[in-house]
C-alpha cells in the first residue's frame, strides 16, 4: 500500500547491519509504505547495501587537517544557503558560541546538503546532541525514539538536563515502551506538549511460530537459554548466580548464553568462579537466522537485564513458544505479563530467578503450556511486523 | 648487575614503583626502565637508568639511532636477528617494535623482569640472547583474561616453559598459573612489601553514628563495586546508616547503579588519587571493604591493616593468605552482597575494644610480613637463583 511520497531522515550511529533486525524492518516497512527514507551516520563496512546512506562528515582531531576540512567543506554548504543560514541564525539563538556553530555546520553537513526532508527522525535520542536546531534549519519536522539506554542510562551521565535543548525543537517522540516515557516525564522534564506515541518493538513471528511444544520441561535435563550481548546491562551475572542455587539443589541443567560483547571475560569468569563450567556454555557466533531453531531446542528464556528497553528477543521467545522468565527491568513487564505469558521477577535478584526456575520445575504440564500459548497469542497479535509498519506509517504522516 | 623492571610505561602503577624504589636502594643492581614517558614527574635513583619515548615520532627515534649504535656490537646484532622473528609488518610496525626492543636487546641485561604476562610472547626471544626472563603472575593477566582467550592459554602454555623464572604475588595465582604449566620449581612467592616509615599506625575511635566506609581500586568489573552497590542497598533497607566512596573512578554501569537503587545520598566516587591523597582517604574512613571477585594481593588492603583501618574483603586470589578471618579483618565470600552487608552490619555493633585489638593485630602482621626490606631480599633470591648470580650481603 503506497500512500505517500514523504522522504524522512534517519539518523542513527552506524550504518544498518545485516543482522540488526529491528531498524531493517523498521526501514523497509517504510518504504513499503511508500516514503523515501535516508539514513545519516558514521561510515563504516558493515552496511547493508540496499538502504541509501548519506556519511557524517567527521572532523579529525589534528587541528591542522581540521582548518583544512573546515576551509574546503563548509563552502559545499552554499548550495544550501538558506539552511546554512537558519542553522546559524537558530544555533545563535540557543546561545552556542561561533565555534560550535561552525562545528556544528561541518558535522552536520552531510544532512544539510542533503535532500529536502519532510521528517528528520533520531533513531536514538542521543543522535539529537549536537542536532538541536538541525530540523529549524532543514525546514521539516523533527522526532526522536527512546530506546533504553539513551533514556535510562545516558542521561545520569552526561547530566539529566542534557535532552533540555533538544525538547525546545522537538515536534514528536517514539517510545517503545510507556516506563521510558515516564522517566523522561519525570527524569528529564519532557515537555507534555510534544506529541507521543508508543509503538513497540515488533518481531516477523512467522519465523518463530512453528512446531507446539507439548513437553516443556525435559525429566533428564532442564535447558535454559539466553540471549543477549555480553554487556553489563543484560545482567548474566544474576542469572549465573541463580543457576549456582539450582545446582546446588540438585537440578541438572544445561544453560546456553548466546551473545557477544565486551564482558566475555567478566561472564567466563565467572562461571568459572561458580563452579558452572559443564552446565553453562558461551556462545559467541550464531547468526540470527539461527535462532528460532535454538530457541525450539530449549525449554526457558532467560533474560535478566538491569536494564533494558524493551527486549526484542523476548518477542521471539515467546512467538517460538518458549517459556520466559525476565527481570522487571525498564520495558520487559510490559513484554511479559507476570503469570500469565511468563514470569516477571525483581531486577538483581538471583535468589528470585532461583526460585522461580524451581517452581516452574514443580509446575503441571498443562499449567506451562497454556502459559506458553497465551504468550504466543499475545505476541501474534500484538508484536507483529505488520502492525508496527502501520502505527509507523501513521508516526511519520502525522 | 644489570636488571630491567619491565612494565612499558614510566612511571608505572604504585606497587611496580614501590618494587622499583626498593630495589634501586640494592648496591648490587643497576636497574634499567624502558618503554613509554607518562605525563607526571617522577625522579629515579642514581642506579636507575631510563631509556624511554614520550611519542611515536620518539618511539621511532629512538629505533633508528639504536640502530647505528647496533654498528658497534655486529655480533649481538646477528643474535638479535636470528632471535627476533619478524613476519611480514609493515615498516612503521617494524620501527616502532625496534623502538621498544633495541634498547634492550643493546643493554645485555642480565634479567629481565616482565610485569605482565600478557607480554611474554614480545620478549621471551630475549632468552636467546642469554638474558634471563623472569615473569610476574600478576591479577588479570593470569586470573581471568586467559579463561575467556584460548590463544592466550595456548600462548602461556607454549611460553611459560621457555621462562626463567616467575614472581607469584601470592600462593593462589601460583597456583592459578600452574595449570599453563609446570612452573612451581621456577616460582618464587613473594608478596607485596610497605615501606612502614610511611605508614603511621593510627587507629580511630569507633564512630557511633555512621559508618564511613571506603574502596579504591580503578573502576574495572573485576572489583565487584556492583556487588557492594547492592550490598549498600541491602544497608539501607536494614537503616543501617552508612556513607561508601569508591576511589577509582565511576562506570556508566555504578552511575546508573546507584541511581536505580536510590543510594545517591548514601555513595560518592571520587576519580584516582595520589598515593598520598590514598592515604588520607583510608584514614578518614572507618572501614576498607574490598568488594573484588579477583585479586592477586590487594596493596590496599596491606596499606589499610599498616594504617590501622579496619579491612573487610571478599574470600578473592591470595586475600585469605593475609587476613584470617575474624583477627585481624573479615573475610567474606566473593560474589555474595548479601555476606557483604551482614558483615559490615555485624561490624556497627561490635565493640571498640574488639576493634582496636584487631587493627593492632592487623599491624602487625604487616610488619611481620609485608615489609618492603623482605620483598626485595626475595626478589633478590629470585634473580639469584635465575642466574646464579652471588650477591654481596646487603648493607
Amino acid at each position: 500500500m503506497k500512500s505517500t511520497n514523504k522522504t524522512i531522515g534517519l539518523v542513527i550511529p552506524a550504518p544498518i547491519g545485516y543482522s540488526e533486525t529491528f531498524f531493517t524492518s523498521k526501514v523497509k516497512g517504510l518504504e513499503e509504505a511508500g516514503f523515501k527514507v535516508i539514513i545519516f551516520c558514521a561510515r563504516n563496512n558493515d552496511a547493508d547495501a540496499s538502504f541509501k546512506y548519506r556519511y557524517q562528515w567527521v572532523l579529525s582531531a589534528k587541528p591542522v587537517i581540521r582548518v583544512l576540512q573546515v576551509f574546503f567543506g563548509l563552502p559545499m554548504l552554499l548550495k544550501c544557503p538558506s539552511r546554512g543560514s537558519r542553522y546559524i541564525r537558530y544555533a545563535r539563538q540557543s546561545g552556542q558560541s561561533i565555534g560550535s556553530i561552525i562545528r556544528g555546520l561541518y558535522n552536520n553537513g552531510n544532512i544539510l546538503t542533503g535532500p529536502r526532508l519532510d521528517t528528520l527522525h533520531f533513531g536514538f535520542t542521543t543522535m539529537g546532541h549536537g542536532r538541536e536546531v538541525i530540523g529549524k534549519a532543514m525546514n521539516c519536522k523533527l522526532s526522536t525514539s527512546f530506546r533504553g539506554y539513551d533514556i535510562g542510562v545516558y542521561p545520569l551521565k552526561h547530566g539529566l538536563g542534557c535532552y533540555h535543548k533538544l525538547w525546545k525543537h522537538l515536534d514528536k517522540v517514539h517510545t517503545i515502551s510507556d516506563d521510558l516515557l515516564e522517566i523522561a516525564y519525570e527524569r528529564l522534564a519532557l515537555p507534555t506538549n510534544i506529541r507521543v506515541k508508543k509503538i513497540t518493538p515488533a518481531i516477523d513471528t512467522k519465523k518463530f511460530v512453528g512446531r507446539e511444544k507439548r513437553q516443556f520441561i525435559r525429566t533428564d535435563k532442564l535447558k535454559i537459554l539466553s540471549i543477549g550481548r555480553l554487556h553489563w546491562k543484560k545482567g548474566h551475572e544474576y542469572a549465573l548466580k541463580a543457576l549456582k542455587e539450582l545446582k546446588e539443589a540438585g537440578i541438572n541443567f544445561q544453560y546456553d548464553i548466546v551473545g557477544s560483547g565486551k564482558d566475555l571475560e567478566r561472564i567466563i569468569f565467572t562461571k568459572t568462579k561458580l563452579g558452572l563450567e559443564s552446565e553453562v556454555n558461551v556462545c559467541e557466533e550464531v547468526s540470527h537466522s539461527d535462532v528460532p531453531e535454538l530457541m525450539k531446542s530449549h525449554d526457558i528464556l532467560l533474560h535478566p537485564s538491569v536494564q533494558e528497553g524493551f527486549g526484542n528477543t523476548v518477542l521471539e521467545a515467546q512467538a517460538a513458544g518458549m517459556l520466559c522468565i525476565v527481570s522487571d527491568a525498564e520495558g520487559l513487564a510490559e513484554n511479559v505479563l507476570h503469570e500469565k505469558t511468563g514470569w516477571v521477577v525483581p531486577k538483581r535478584n538471583s535468589a528470585m530467578i532461583a526460585r522461580q526456575l524451581l517452581e516452574i520445575l514443580n509446575m503441571p504440564q498443562d499449567e506451562l503450556l497454556q502459559i506458553s500459548k497465551m504468550a504466543q497469542n499475545r505476541v501474534l497479535n500484538q508484536y507483529d511486523l505488520e502492525a508496527q509498519k502501520s502505527a509507523f506509517t501513521q508516526f511519520f504522516n502525522a | 648487575m644489570k636488571v630491567a623492571v619491565y612494565s612499558g610505561k614510566i612511571p608505572s602503577t604504585t606497587f611496580i614503583e614501590r618494587l622499583i624504589e626498593g630495589l634501586s636502594k640494592e648496591k648490587e643492581l643497576q636497574i634499567y626502565l624502558f618503554g613509554r614517558l607518562k605525563n607526571g614527574e617522577i625522579t629515579y635513583r642514581n642506579r636507575v637508568v631510563t631509556k624511554s619515548f614520550k611519542n611515536t615520532l620518539g618511539q621511532i627515534l629512538l629505533a633508528l639511532s639504536y640502530r647505528i649504535l647496533f654498528f658497534l656490537k655486529p655480533n649481538l646484532w646477528r643474535k638479535f636477528k636470528t632471535a627476533r622473528a619478524y613476519k611480514a609488518t609493515n615498516l612503521k610496525e617494524k620501527l616502532k617494535d625496534w623502538g621498544k626492543v633495541l634498547p634492550v636487546v643493546y643493554s645485555e641485561l642480565d634479567i629481565f623482569h616482565l610485569q605482565w604476562a600478557k607480554d611474554l610472547s614480545n620478549w621471551i626471544f630475549l632468552e636467546e640472547l642469554d638474558v634471563r626472563v623472569i615473569c610476574s603472575l600478576r591479577g588479570a593477566h593470569i586470573n581471568y583474561s586467559p579463561l575467556a582467550d584460548d590463544n592466550l592459554a595456548r600462548s602461556y602454555q607454549e611460553l611459560f616453559v621457555k621462562c626463567s623464572g616467575f614472581h607469584a604475588v601470592s600462593k593462589a595465582i601460583m597456583t592459578e598459573a600452574s595449570q599453563y604449566g609446570e612452573i612451581k620449581a621456577r616460582t618464587e612467592v613473594i608478596y607485596s612489601g610497605l615501606d612502614l616509615q610511611k605508614f603511621t599506625l593510627k587507629i580511630k575511635p569507633k564512630q557511633i553514628n555512621k559508618l564511613k566506609i571506603v574502596s579504591i581500586g580503578r573502576a574495572h568489573w573485576v572489583k565487584g563495586y556492583h556487588y557492594a552497590l547492592d550490598a549498600c542497598k541491602l544497608l539501607k533497607d536494614r537503616n543501617i546508616n552508612f556513607s561508601y566512596l569508591i576511589v577509582g573512578g565511576e562506570t556508566e554501569e555504578l552511575q546508573y547503579q546507584v541511581h536505580d537503587l536510590n543510594l545517591a545520598s548514601h555513595v560518592n566516587f571520587k576519580s584516582r588519587l595520589s598515593i598520598s591523597e590514598v592515604k588520607k582517604n583510608i584514614g578518614d574512613h572507618d572501614l576498607l571493604l574490598l568488594p573484588s571477585v579477583g585479586e592477586g594481593i590487594a596493596n590496599v588492603v596491606l596499606e589499610s591493616m599498616a594504617l590501622g583501618t579496619l579491612v573487610v574483603s571478599t574470600d578473592c586470589g591470595g586475600m585469605s593468605e593475609v587476613i584470617r578471618d575474624g583477627e585481624n579483618g573479615f573475610l567474606v565470600p566473593i560474589m555474595n552482597s548479601e555476606a557483604i552487608a551482614s558483615r559490615l552490619e555485624e561490624i556497627t555493633t561490635m565493640s571498640e575494644a574488639k576493634q582496636r585489638q584487631i587493627c593492632t593485630t592487623a599491624r602487625q602482621y604487616i610488619e611481620q610480613n609485608h615489609q618492603e626490606h623482605s620483598m626485595i631480599t626475595g626478589m633478590l633470591d629470585l634473580y639469584k637463583d635465575t642466574t646464579r648470580f652471588t650477591f654481596k650481603s646487603r648493607d
